[in-house]
């Protein structure tokens, strides 16, 4: 009679626990940090980077994405000095090819737009045949828009802790009109000199887990 | 999963982190000059025996010392003004040469910082040698190229 009693408190928890996870993974809002930003600042000491990711599977395998994220930094050489930075947003859709939600392999589309300025100073010019001549840039602002194709891995290490990568292939829409810097980096989708520009994130995510309203059948 | 996941991220960090970039050329804007004469209403291109040129303003820095055979010659305009004045001796004959231009900051990159590109807008000449001027191509940059030809 004790066997039964404790076969049957062992299926309610067996249940219970299984009802639990399914509606942890199945719905929540995923929050992550970009660490790459941090990496190539570390490497180029140049541009400092924040970007934060968040996305929600709305429907099926289906997540929604925004991506929010700013750049600042200076660069100081003995030409020129120059400050630079700006904001910058993606919108868009993955889709999840993997059965099980706690692993990720998608592929996805985003709508990315950017605010951004710069200036320079001290643009020094060392002409030896009629001397140095300085110059400065004052005040750019600048505004781009570009859609993306991305890939993307994620996969959740512990208990709603993901880790992740995505590449992605840039495409401009709205060309930045500069007659200084046709080949400057945009934030948020990189250099303008080819017609295609790739990304690459690296990122750590904490899943806010939702409660399901929905009734489950199991 | 989990270790292609981190495998793949390692990877491409990697990859990134061996990119080194330096500058691989120091850009100047140099106004490219050809001479050339009119035979048969054909353009051919002729060389001067001898050619002396130097800019007004800078007649200590003589750019050619009378040099023999030249059929082409390069001009540097001066980066602190919208125009440069060149005085050119062709043979006995001199000539003074006055362009105006536009002047525009480009970026080339964050390791060659800028270069001073050029536009001209138009050309002055006296016409003792000269017979006419004409721009091919008015934009000047650090390329090395044809940008007016002086017919004579």
């Amino acid at each position: 009679m004790k066997n039964i009693y404790a076969y049957f408190f062992s299926l309610l928890i067996l249940g219970l626990n299984t009802y639990a996870q399914e509606q942890e993974v199945q719905k929540g809002i995923r929050l992550g940090i970009d660490l790459s930003k941090y990496g190539f600042f570390l490497a180029e000491k140049t541009y400092f980077g924040n970007e934060i990711t968040v996305d929600y599977n709305w429907k099926g395998k289906n997540f929604l994405v925004l991506d929010v994220g700013q750049i600042s930094g200076s660069i100081t050489t003995g030409n020129y000095s120059m400050k630079a930075g700006g904001i910058y947003s993606r919108i868009g859709l993955d889709h999840n090819f993997l059965p099980h939600p706690s692993d990720v392999l998608s592929i996805g589309t985003r709508l990315g737009f950017s605010r951004y300025q710069y200036n320079a100073t001290d643009i020094v010019f060392p002409d030896p045949f009629w001397g140095e001549y300085t110059s400065e840039i004052e005040t750019q602002k600048l505004g781009a828009l570009w859609i993306e194709a991305v890939f993307g891995v994620k996969t959740e290490m512990f208990r709603n802790v993901y880790l992740g990568w995505s590449v992605s292939a840039k495409v401009l829409i709205l060309r930045p009109k500069s007659d200084y810097f046709p080949d400057y980096k945009i934030p948020g989708y990189g250099s303008t000199k080819g017609s295609v520009s790739p990304g690459f994130g690296f990122y750590v995510f904490y899943k806010i887990p939702f409660r399901q309203l929905v009734t489950n059948t199991n | 999963m989990r270790l292609f996941c981190i495998i793949s991220a390692c990877v491409f960090l990697l990859l990134h982190s061996s990119c080194k970039r330096e500058c691989d050329y120091v850009p100047v804007s140099v106004l490219g000059v050809r001479f050339y004469t009119i035979t048969n209403n054909n353009e051919v291109p002729k060389s001067i025996d001898s050619l002396y040129a130097y800019s007004v303003g800078l007649e200590d820095s003589v750019l050619y010392d009378w040099n023999r055979n030249v059929n082409a010659i390069r001009l540097p305009l001066s980066p602190h003004m919208d125009n440069s004045s060149f005085v050119i001796m062709l043979n006995e004959f001199t000539d003074t040469v006055q362009l105006f231009y536009q002047r525009q900051l480009y970026f080339v990159s964050e390791e060659c910082g800028f270069s001073m590109n050029f536009i001209i807008d138009s050309i002055y000449s006296t016409y003792h040698k000269i017979d006419s001027i004409s721009i091919i191509q008015p934009s000047v940059q650090a390329i090395n190229e044809e940008h007016i030809r002086i017919f004579f």
